[in-house]
């Protein structure tokens, strides 16, 4: 019997889905607690086994959190959406923010797009609108050149916009609000996109027939794919986001039902919506937790939702791409960031009106940040304990010679780090197994290459981790601190590094490596073994920051974007190759042919 | 790679003419995201009395 076809998930199973959510996680979390108790009692507890045994329990229910959504995406069906080709009503404009951008690459997506929606011939309006807050003089003089050449090669005159604030009030959400309260009456929705994103014309229209087939759907966010990835660092990420983030992202829209995520870009939005419900008003205070609302896309699904408007994720889109960083530094400065929005959050969690799911996002947000502290306060509680506790006791009965010995608690010991790897593999692992079966694990080169490569991205994942704990911690002091992290522009170049410059970036994890390797070799040799998959990548953060960034060969981590591009990728560099000459394109893969016109 | 050849001085205003986006003004009123701060303790026990305004009688 073919499944009904239904758009979103209905408030039972969202419910069930929530409830098994918090039970798994709740579960897992106390059982690590009891465990570690277990194993902290067996020669006498103390302070530092409790503060243990509390830092174990809050980092493996959000470990275990992360899990549950995967397996909740490995077992609930996609839901289902037909798209039609229902006669499109509703006029669309894109809106493409833009910030210090190389105008040449982001100009040429927008051909791109522009010749993929025209070919979808639905005759509705699609207008493109650049918003530029580009604060160099001389990149937004190459803006207004690369705008009229986009204008003469698309013949978009009359249907694509450019304008540039004096000054970027707001940042990308004010830009954004800036031009809905200028021209947003023109328009029924609007696609908002980022500079590096990129969509298929016919994921466009499918996304606003979707919309216009529900009143109530105030935002609909699509899953976008990291493409275009040539660094070792950058093919791992594009790897997880292509191969194990859809799984996680059906996940995560069982849970959140009408309540949906916003991301920022490669999302459409009901104009006069997002018009009433989602003006961002300035948090009182100075920044970090003051002043314009860093992270404002959680924030304005939440406004959304609180109006009543559905806010959804519907992850079975296809066509729906960006560019992500090519290094661990580019990464870390974008995670600063996004680390100041989140945590800016927490002024945020107990406003007024909100659905009880949008407050816990934002507390999902918090945590992102704050659980990889507890395990550096693990750690750190560790060394303490071996320092300052006292010797067990092996005679407790002073009137009987006899010795009293600690329980052996080691296999309890070794079940808890098993469980605690198995949160952390075990979905990806599942992901891969159904990936084979499914015959989804084509699209990455095979049953065999896609295992291979999920194997080797949890391994280089685990180098990497000791190497993001030290970014996020600096991050998070950095906060709460007071330090405001500004506006950096994104790098979207080439993101190699010298050794040289990477040792700029990461000598003080470097030496925070040693100083901890040192210290707790003197005060706590027992300990050494278990810290030096933690100490090693920091001591050696500059040689694998450097080794991340050089450019990738194996055929390992491929992604369907490699295999077989979508067309307007490929015609993306087709347009970029006309503009720029060869010189400059990064090549597509090996096998790909780039046949056709130059123009869009 | 070299950037397109348009006559210089002419681009702003050809951009500004050609790319200025459509008007149709859309409020977009600000939400509120905060409560307003309550009253601290003291401030409740003892409120100050209004400094002007109160009930008006009549006196010409």
């Amino acid at each position: 019997m073919p499944a009904r076809a239904h758009a979103v998930p209905d408030r039972r199973s969202v419910r069930r889905a929530r409830a098994a959510a918090f039970a798994v996680s709740f579960a897992a979390a106390v059982t690590a607690f009891v465990l570690f108790l277990q194993v902290g009692q067996a020669d006498g507890l103390d302070m530092f086994d409790a503060l243990r045994s509390l830092l174990i329990l809050m980092s493996t229910f959000w470990l275990a959190w992360g899990a549950a959504q995967g397996l909740l995406g490995l077992t609930t069906r996609p839901v289902l959406r037909p798209d039609t080709r229902a006669p499109i009503r509703g006029r669309t404009v894109v809106l493409v923010p833009v910030y210090n951008e190389d105008p040449v690459t982001t100009f040429a997506r927008i051909a791109a797009m522009d010749a993929s929606i025209r070919g979808e011939d639905t005759g509705a309006v699609f207008d493109f609108a650049i918003l530029s807050d580009t604060t160099s003089d001389a990149i937004a003089a190459r803006e207004r050149l690369w705008f009229l050449r986009l204008l003469a090669d698309s013949q978009g005159e009359g249907r694509m916009f450019y304008r540039r604030r004096d000054r970027n009030t707001g940042r990308k959400a004010g830009n954004i609000e800036d031009f809905i309260q200028t021209s947003g009456g023109s328009y029924d929705y609007a696609l908002i996109l980022d500079a590096d994103s990129l969509m298929e014309g016919a994921t466009i229209a499918a996304m606003v027939r979707r919309m216009e087939a529900d009143p109530a759907l105030g935002l609909l966010q699509s899953l976008p794919r990291i493409v275009g990835a040539r660094s070792r660092f950058g093919r791992i990420m594009q790897f997880s986001a292509s191969f194990h983030s859809p799984v996680f992202a059906r996940g995560l829209a069982m849970m959140q039902g009408r309540t949906g995520p916003f991301w920022g870009h490669n999302t459409l939005v009901r104009v006069r919506a997002f018009a009433a419900s989602c003006g961002l008003p300035e948090l009182s205070g100075p920044p970090p937790f003051g002043g314009h609302i860093l992270s404002h896309d959680f924030v304005e699904a939440a406004l959304l939702a609180r109006a009543g408007w559905t806010v959804r994720l519907d992850d079975d889109l296809e066509g729906s791409f960006e560019e992500g960083p090519e290094n661990i530094v580019d990464y870390a400065r974008r995670d600063r960031r996004w680390c100041q929005g989140n945590l800016q959050h927490a002024r945020l969690v107990g406003a007024p009106g909100l659905q009880g799911w949008s407050r816990w996002v934002f507390v999902q947000g918090i945590l992102a940040y704050i659980a990889p502290l507890f395990w550096l306060a693990f750690i750190l509680a560790s060394i303490a304990a071996q320092v300052l506790d006292a010797p067990p006791d092996y005679f407790p009965l002073a009137n009987r010679p006899v010795p009293v010995l600690p329980a052996d608690e080691t296999a309890k010991a070794i079940g808890l780090a098993v469980g605690i790897f198995g949160l952390l593999f075990l979905p990806k692992l599942l992901i891969a197994i159904d990936a084979a079966a499914s015959g989804r694990a084509r699209g990455f080169g095979g049953g065999g290459r896609a295992m291979a490569s999920t194997l080797l991205e949890l391994l280089l994942s685990s180098v990497m981790a000791p190497i993001f704990l030290m970014y996020q911690t600096r991050s998070v002091f950095q906060v709460l601190t007071g330090r405001d992290g500004g506006w950096p522009a994104s790098n979207r170049g080439d993101g190699r590094m010298t050794l040289t410059a990477a040792w700029a970036a990461s000598r003080w994890i470097t030496v925070t490596g040693l100083i901890g390797l040192t210290a707790s070799s003197v005060l706590a040799p027992g300990l050494v073994p278990w810290l030096l998959p933690v100490s090693l990548p920091m001591i050696l953060a500059p040689f694998l920051i450097s080794w991340f960034s050089q450019d990738s060969r194996s055929s390992l981590m491929a992604v369907p974007s490699e295999l077989t591009p979508a067309p307007v990728i490929r015609h993306h560099h087709q347009i970029l190759r006309a503009w720029r000459g060869n010189a400059d394109i990064p090549p597509l893969p090996p096998g790909v042919a780039c046949a056709g016109a130059a123009r869009p | 790679m070299s950037d397109p050849d348009f006559a210089p001085g002419d681009v702003e205003a050809l951009v500004r003419r050609v790319g200025c986006p459509p008007e149709a003004p859309l409020a977009m009123p600000k939400q509120r995201l905060e409560r307003p701060a309550a009253p601290g303790l003291l401030a409740r026990l003892f409120p100050r009395p209004p400094v002007t305004g109160g009930a008006r009688t009549s006196g010409g």
